[in-house]
């Protein structure tokens, strides 16, 4: 019921709108004047021509209700676009919302989001502008066609009228109450499908084990169960289904009974003429039976679906996703007292824990593909992706282009000038740095120390797990400023995650990260974003100009913080005259120009000098690159044939620009080949700060000043030649494994 | 030697949607869709008879009124068993496609895994299953239409030949309308959907990026940049609501004037006494029915689109099953031999002429350079994987002639990344095979599983959904998932990668001190190399040397195997 809800609360959101929703009651007005006028034109017809024998009489009656159809043509053209103004909005509120919270989410969640359900979320967005915009239409079309036709009906018949009302109301009753069941059983089949989806999905990715274990009967037996309750589910919404189109017919049915039983005494009793009985069957037969019956498919069918959609949309969209059981949520985690005060100090990164403005409203907007049922009941075109439409090219067309973002980024923090002055409050560090100038680096050291104590990492105790099992197990270690430290340990032991806790990603279960020895949950998260920064495996390019990519994280001294950041509203204007040429483009070339869209890359007040872009190319070797791409200027993104090694590179010379003095880089440098690797290292080692390292390849961790060996979430610390002695593992990867060492003590085997 | 079924895939298909057990859902869907268009087509003449009766003076309306009931109930038990039987059809067409698919698939193995990937493979069993599976309802619904367009044409005719003069000219003009219309809204269609699949695909890039945007705070930039398209969809959506507008417009149109049209003919035939009044109540029925074969068009849509389901689930149905072997294993000790084995791939041999002799009891190292071929052994030599060319043996036996089961008691397999199926814990380390649970536990304490697995919520009860595990505790599991089978021969495919020096050590020393069958196991690190009787040296699916650790750590290029540069 809970969805039901939810549907009306879509449609009071639509008809908020009234500006937008008169002209559409007022087109549907003239649409449906034919129905109006229907049975009483054919009643004139029929008495005063054809069986009066004044055939032209009869014909020009006939012309008249062919007048009132184009009319009616006429109105019904002018119905979709008003439609539309009232449903765009909502679609577009509604993809806002859905994006919006997706995306939060997923920045605020400590492990990376299921894209499986993700990409069904932006189906069921579709979905629900397809199927409100149909039921609307329906809607509609059927209220206005049921009234006018008891309208004709009760001037042409008024006592026919009044015997066809109360079928009419019963069955609307009956199928209103039947609403319940048929969304109840809509959604269990749909439950059921997504079951079978995801026991197949499992069940195939997993041939070779079923196989190796010898268990295709226990397989087959697994997914038969699946597969016939999902079509156990769809009978019974087949049955529930024919028992609401049943019920539609009988309504028009018992109506048109109902005429005919009264007819002989209403001809006999001078009530009727032989045109005004078939001016009466015409409104029954033509107008109120067809009417009836897109009753039922329109709720039955869009309404439904649209009801079921919605319902999970919200429930995925708003409610948090439910950790399992003893999963240490990310929040949670923390201790009562120090998640006060980190809830306080991280504003953005826990604000999906209230999404105050998602779950405010309940309705969601919707949109519109007209695959409605409509009174006429035939040619529903289908706009938009929905189930007719080949669903295939949704997806992952091969355009690219980037809304151009404006370097105009946030960050409260007063940077530039002289290093070492001080700022009143933890939000308001003056950052000083030779931005552009000075040094190797282009930046020189710029954070006041003073209030932090340097960039010193200092890891404290710190436990952390996903699962039963801590990852990282009473973990302590210290980086000073200046330093470089490699993490080498067996890959999925957890160097991911140590990097993840460092830059405040998550927090540990226990113990504490500590940044110039305040602890990291106590620094302001816009100057934390500023200063600490990490760059994982897979580099984040985003569609836009390859300077807006490499400025991303410089944050100019004049724009507000990130919370208070505006869009710039010109970043995207492509305008619907492009359409026949882009679509041309984009086919031919599968890039990044989205016609139209984003700045033109020059600059626009991003405060970054071309010298320190100069610089950066110089530094990590990207020449060849800006080369190939056009310039600063040209245009880049994921799906635009950069190799993932040129796009680890963009995302190093980002945080080489950057104003951040603790870099950590999670096999930042995996797609890079040997020689690159050591450039970038040397290039992040000669900049200031402390630098930490996730080794993708050992060659690395002997350029670090320290290594930490991570081995079943214990950490060591040392360097190369004291952990070739003091680490098993560590000397197992260098392949100086010697004698087979049985554990000590420590016997479990039985 | 190797039996090849034809499984002649599109016929298996139509089997599957025709297949004699159709049962009662086909005898529905055919008995009321004939019901339903029967009584369809009775009804406007019915309906004229009784109308007539009604008006005549003094006449009885009994028979006429008797006529109508029965079709009127028909029509309405057809219309909705219509429905019903549609979808018995539907769901267990659907049903036995996906069982025939996923029992193929499986019958495939390995060899079906290289040549579909899994994403495919589900995508086909799943959203192309009922696609093709909805085969027989679009046939009978499409010849239903068909049948009463026909039959109104007919009525009509019968009723006056005007009339249905009046309606062929309608025809063609209909279908020029609809076509121009529809080819133009599809346009438009399609640029909606390129602007919408811009913004998934933004928000797709944005997601595989999450990590860095987490890690800068940009959230907020994001959202902006992945909305940046809106106002675009908004036109474009505006644009088709104002396409559709236009079929509005003109498609309906068509059809009620062309009823008038006829009417009127009608009329004119009331007038010169060809035609009673209740008869315009027939035409005013019979027009529309005539022209329901515009809207047939999009049959032959249909018809296309079910042509192209069949041919994507035949493929998979084309590719050939070998067929199971069928002798008996004799018990034995596990004694492993390879002979000439070649495994052909897409970019050149895998493996070439691999001799390979394991003796019983004893353990063996895979060494190598990734894509040296070990993972492609280790599937040969456990018949996971059928060589082109030369024999595996295991005790004597020729693996692709022992019948499945056996082999499967015989040979258990634990890999890198285990993919865990079953209901919980227990259920995961003993799929597929038929071990209680303290077994499980036991094989559970050896694979160093043990001591995690009972700091779940519900320890070995724990739902595997609810189980969030790491991919050490993964592979933990799936090496007890492969401990729990006793068998002779134990194939570990890179299955201790990710443990703990010390977990890992356990579990070698473990194996070694209680199994008792022979160990094949593909090694990345010179220690588990070093604890194998021997190792084997591949390089480019060729044995390079084989012996003990020891004795080939002398060559430079076997200690390179290990050094940094190559390590992970």
């Amino acid at each position: 019921m809970r969805a039901g809800a939810t549907v009306g609360g879509l449609l009071r959101e639509a008809l908020r709108e009234r500006r937008a929703i008169a002209p559409v009651l007022l087109w549907s007005a003239v649409a449906v004047l034919p129905a109006l006028v229907s049975g009483r034109l054919v009643a004139l017809a029929v008495d005063r021509g054809f069986l009066d024998g004044r055939g032209d009489v009869g014909l020009a009656w006939l012309g008249g209700l062919g007048l009132a159809m184009v009319v009616g043509a006429v109105g019904a053209r002018r119905i979709p676009p008003a439609l539309g103004r009232v449903v765009e909005p909502l679609r577009d509120r509604l993809v806002r919302r859905v994006v919006t919270g997706t995306l939060r989410r997923a920045a605020g969640g400590g492990r990376n989001p299921d894209l499986t359900v993700i990409t069904r979320m932006s189906e069921h967005t579709e979905v629900v502008r397809d199927t409100a915009g149909g039921l609307l239409l329906g809607l509609q079309q059927v209220a206005f066609t049921v009234a006018a036709a008891l309208i004709g009906l009760a001037f042409l018949a008024p006592i026919v009228a009044l015997l066809v009302v109360p079928p009419v109301l019963l069955v609307a009753v009956l199928l209103v109450r039947l609403l319940p069941m048929l969304v109840e059983r809509h959604r269990e089949s749909l439950l059921a499908e997504e079951r079978v989806a995801g026991t197949v999905g499992r069940l195939l990715g997993a041939v070779r084990d079923v196989v190796a274990c010898g268990a295709e009967p226990q397989a087959m037996a697994a997914s038969r169960t699946d597969l016939h309750r999902q079509a156990r589910a769809e009978r019974a919404l087949a049955r529930a289904h024919a028992l609401r189109l049943a019920l539609g017919l009988a309504g028009g049915h018992l109506a048109l009974v109902t005429v005919l039983v009264a007819a002989p005494w209403l001809v006999a009793g001078g009530h009727l003429s032989t045109g005004e009985i078939l001016g009466t069957l015409t409104y029954v037969t033509a107008n109120l039976q067809p009417a009836l019956r897109a009753a039922v498919q329109t709720t039955g069918g869009a309404g439904v679906q649209l009801a079921v959609t919605l319902h999970r949309l919200e429930t995925t969209t708003t409610t948090p996703p439910q950790p399992p059981p003893d999963r240490p949520d990310t929040t949670s985690a923390v201790p009562p007292k120090r998640r006060r005060s980190a809830v306080h100090a991280h504003r953005t990164s826990d604000a999906h824990a209230h999404r105050p403005d998602v779950e405010s409203t309940p309705g969601s907007g919707g949109l519109p593909t007209l695959s409605g049922s409509t009174a006429t009941e035939r040619h529903a075109v289908s706009m938009g992706g929905n189930a007719e439409q080949e669903a295939g090219d949704t997806a992952g067309h091969g355009m690219g282009v980037g809304g151009g973002q404006r370097a105009g980024d946030a960050a409260r923090h007063g940077m530039g000038g002289g290093g070492g002055q001080r700022a009143g409050d933890v939000a308001g560090h003056g950052m000083g740095g030779g931005q552009g100038t000075g040094g190797k680096a282009g930046l020189g050291r710029g954070l006041d120390a003073g209030e932090l104590g340097g960039f010193r990492v200092g890891v404290e105790g710190v436990t952390f797990g996903y699962g039963a099992e801590p990852v990282l197990r009473d973990v302590t270690f210290g980086v000073d400023e200046g330093f470089h430290l490699a993490v080498v340990g067996l890959s999925g032991v957890g160097k991911s995650t140590l990097a993840s806790v460092l830059a405040g990603l998550v927090r540990p279960q226990r113990g504490g990260v500590f940044l110039g020895g305040v602890p990291l949950e106590e620094v302001e998260p816009t100057w934390r974003y500023a200063t600490v920064a990490l760059i994982p495996q897979e580099a984040y390019i985003f569609t836009g100009t390859l300077r807006e990519n490499l400025v991303y994280l410089r944050r100019p001294a004049s724009s507000r913080g990130e919370d208070g950041e505006l869009p710039d509203p010109r970043s995207w204007s492509g305008g619907v005259g492009d359409t026949a040429t882009a679509s041309g483009t984009r086919g031919d070339l599968g890039i990044c120009a989205w016609p139209g869209d984003g700045l033109d890359g020059r600059g626009a007040g991003d405060g970054v000098a071309d010298a320190e872009l100069d610089a950066v190319v110089e530094v990590l070797g990207l020449g060849e690159l800006v080369g190939r791409v056009g310039g600063f200027a040209g245009r880049i993104g994921p799906r635009c044939g950069l190799t993932p090694g040129e796009m680890q590179l963009i995302a190093l010379a980002r945080v080489w620009l950057s104003t951040a003095r603790v870099v950590i880089l999670d096999e930042a440098t995996c797609h890079l080949d040997a020689g690159a690797e050591a450039r970038a290292e040397e290039a992040f080692r000669r900049r200031p700060g402390t630098l930490i390292v996730v080794a993708h390849r050992l060659t690395s961790a002997r350029r670090a000043d320290r290594i930490l060996v991570l081995d079943g979430g214990r950490a060591v610390v040392g360097e190369h030649d004291g952990l070739l002695r003091e680490s098993a593992l560590y000397a197992d990867l260098f392949g100086r494994w010697t004698v087979p060492e049985a554990p000590s003590g420590k016997s479990t085997v039985g | 030697m190797r039996i090849v079924r034809d499984a002649g895939g599109r016929r298996a298909v139509l089997r599957g949607v025709w297949g004699r057990s159709l049962g009662w859902g086909a005898v529905v869907l055919v008995g009321a869709t004939l019901v339903n268009s029967v009584c369809a087509l009775l009804l406007p003449a019915v309906l004229a008879g009784a109308a007539d009766a009604v008006l005549r003076e003094g006449g009885s309306a009994w028979a006429a009124g008797i006529w109508l009931g029965v079709v009127l109930i028909g029509s309405l038990a057809g219309a909705s068993l219509v429905k019903v039987g549609e979808v018995a059809c539907t769901s267990a067409a659907t049903l036995r496609i996906r069982d025939l698919l996923i029992g193929h698939v499986l019958a495939l193995g390995l060899p079906g895994e290289r040549a579909f990937s899994a994403g495919d493979l589900t995508s086909r069993v799943v959203s192309g299953a009922p696609q093709v599976a909805a085969a027989m309802p679009v046939l009978v619904g499409g010849a239903s239409n068909l049948a009463v367009s026909i039959g109104g044409f007919v009525a009509l005719a019968l009723i006056d030949w005007r009339l249905a003069a009046t309606v062929v000219l309608a025809v063609p003009l209909g279908l020029v309308l609809m076509r121009v219309f529809v080819r133009r809204a599809s346009d438009l269609a399609t640029r909606y959907q390129e602007i919408q699949g811009e913004i998934s695909a933004r928000m797709l890039d944005a997601l595989a990026g999450v990590r860095t945007i987490r890690a800068s705070g940009t959230w907020r930039r994001e959202a902006d940049r992945i909305l940046a398209p809106l106002p675009e969809l908004s036109a474009s959506g505006r644009d088709l609501w104002r396409a559709y507008g236009r079929i509005q417009g003109h498609g309906t149109l068509l059809l009620p004037l062309t009823g008038l049209a006829a009417l009127a003919v009608a009329g004119q035939g009331v007038l010169a006494g060809r035609l009673t009044p209740g008869q315009m109540l027939a035409v005013a029925g019979y027009a529309p029915m005539a022209l329901g074969v515009l809207g047939q068009t999009s049959l032959l849509l249909r018809l296309a689109r079910l042509r192209a389901g069949a041919r994507r689930i035949g493929a998979i149905l084309d590719h050939p099953v070998t067929a199971p072997g069928v002798r008996p294993l004799p018990p034995g000790p596990g004694e492993l031999r390879l002979r000439g084995v070649t495994v052909e791939g897409d970019g050149g041999p895998l493996l070439t002429a691999v001799d390979l002799t394991v003796p019983a009891g004893s353990s063996a190292a895979l060494v190598g350079r990734s894509g040296a071929g070990k993972t492609t052994l280790a599937a040969v030599a456990g018949g996971l994987l059928a060589p082109d060319r030369g024999h595996v043996h295991l005790d004597g036996v020729p693996i692709d002639a022992i019948s499945p089961g056996e082999l499967r008691r015989a040979v258990a397999y634990a890999f890198e990344r285990p993919h865990l199926l079953g209901a919980d814990i227990t259920g995961a380390v003993s799929y597929g095979s038929d071990a209680s649970r303290s077994a499980v536990e036991r094989a559970a304490v050896i694979a160093g599983a043990d001591g995690f697995v009972r700091l779940l919520p519900h320890g070995y009860a724990t739902p595997l959904d609810e189980a969030p595990l790491s991919g050490g505790e993964r592979q933990r599991l799936g090496l007890a998932r492969a401990f729990v089978r006793d068998a002779r021969l134990l194939v570990l495919d890179d299955a201790t990668s990710s443990l703990d020096t010390v977990t890992e050590a356990q579990v070698s020393q473990a194996l070694t001190a209680g199994a008792t069958g022979t160990r094949l196991m593909v090694a990345h690190r010179a220690s588990t190399a070093a604890r194998a009787d021997t190792v084997v040296w591949l390089d480019t699916g060729r044995v390079r040397a084989h012996g003990p650790h020891d004795e080939l750590w002398a060559d430079p290029a076997y200690r390179a195997l290990f050094s940094p540069a190559a390590a992970p």
